[in-house]
């Protein structure tokens, strides 16, 4: 599966957000590509994303909505030959997410709470373009006060955001356990001697707990339709 | 259990003894999805009994 990260930043050199997000995307699935001031070139930018299985754009939320240099790019390159289904469909059945940075807390987009609206409810034409062009749409992934977090956090955020950009089936607990399981083996074969032998136990022993609770579910479907 | 806390132990240690970020990520992501793991398992084991000890078969 490959990935192709749409970035709109007007000052994406002095985001220490976007640094951190593009120092974390380093992938060989994953093709970074941020927006500047030049002329797109609308072939090479469809070409890209032909190439891409998921699709995402991010930005900072500026006025409840992207940078004007992502506007223009969807204005420029999503021309009716190429999206529109009925002509061209090019982006048929490939996902479409964003990532949003914010600068106040995520939870001041609610109802109630400060903003008064939903991400959700700000992102509505990015789900009817998705919904437009036959593309499945992403529960968006927020990164909010970047600045505030402490090391964990900014750990924590990198593993959620690479899983984002890479994991095929998000939102699945297995799809998470075999994306961990399949990095930590990548680290493993950088490792020698009794790191090696540990890490693999790691491995194994995280095997086995999925195929446990495989298990389990298996009996409690088996149990639950012989009380049908 | 003992499994779980070794694993944990483990992948605490290397938390701590790693230079690259990266990985100290990784592996505390790990922690945190080994501990989910864990309450899936017993959250499945739990409703296995409770839907095995039925009392209209007593």
């Amino acid at each position: 599966m490959k990935t192709l990260i749409i970035v709109a930043h007007p000052n994406l050199d002095e985001s220490s957000t976007q640094q951190f997000l593009q120092a974390a995307s380093i992938d060989s699935k994953v093709q970074w590509h941020a927006l500047d001031n030049r002329p797109l070139n609308v072939a090479g930018e469809q070409r890209l994303l032909r190439q891409a299985d998921r699709i995402i754009f991010q930005f900072p939320l500026y006025w409840y909505s992207a940078p004007a240099s992502l506007k223009n790019w969807e204005d420029t390159v999503l021309t009716r030959a190429f999206a529109y289904p009925a002509t061209g469909g090019s982006l048929i059945g490939k996902q479409l997410g964003l990532v949003i940075s914010l600068g106040q807390p995520a939870a001041h987009y609610a109802a109630g709470a400060p903003e008064q609206f939903s991400l959700s409810q700000l992102t509505v034409p990015y789900q009817a373009l998705a919904q437009r062009l036959q593309m499945t749409w992403l529960p968006s992934f927020i990164v909010d006060q970047f600045g505030y977090q402490s090391e964990t956090q900014k750990m924590q955020l990198l593993v959620d955001y690479q899983r984002y950009l890479t994991q095929p089936s998000l939102g699945h607990f297995d799809g998470e356990v075999d994306w961990i399981v399949t990095k930590l083996a990548a680290i493993n074969t950088h490792q020698h001697g009794p790191e090696q032998q540990k890490l693999a136990l790691i491995i194994d022993q995280i095997k086995q707990n999925e195929a446990t609770l495989e298990d389990l579910q298996d009996t409690l479907t088996m149990l639950k339709e012989g009380e049908d | 259990m003992a499994d779980q806390k070794w694993l944990i132990d483990q992948l605490q240690k290397l938390s701590e003894t790693s230079t690259h970020f990266k990985d100290r990520a990784l592996y505390l992501a790990t922690i945190k999805m080994v501990i989910e793991q864990q309450r899936r398992i017993d959250t499945a084991e739990g409703e296995i009994d409770g839907r095995t000890w039925n009392p209209s078969d007593w």
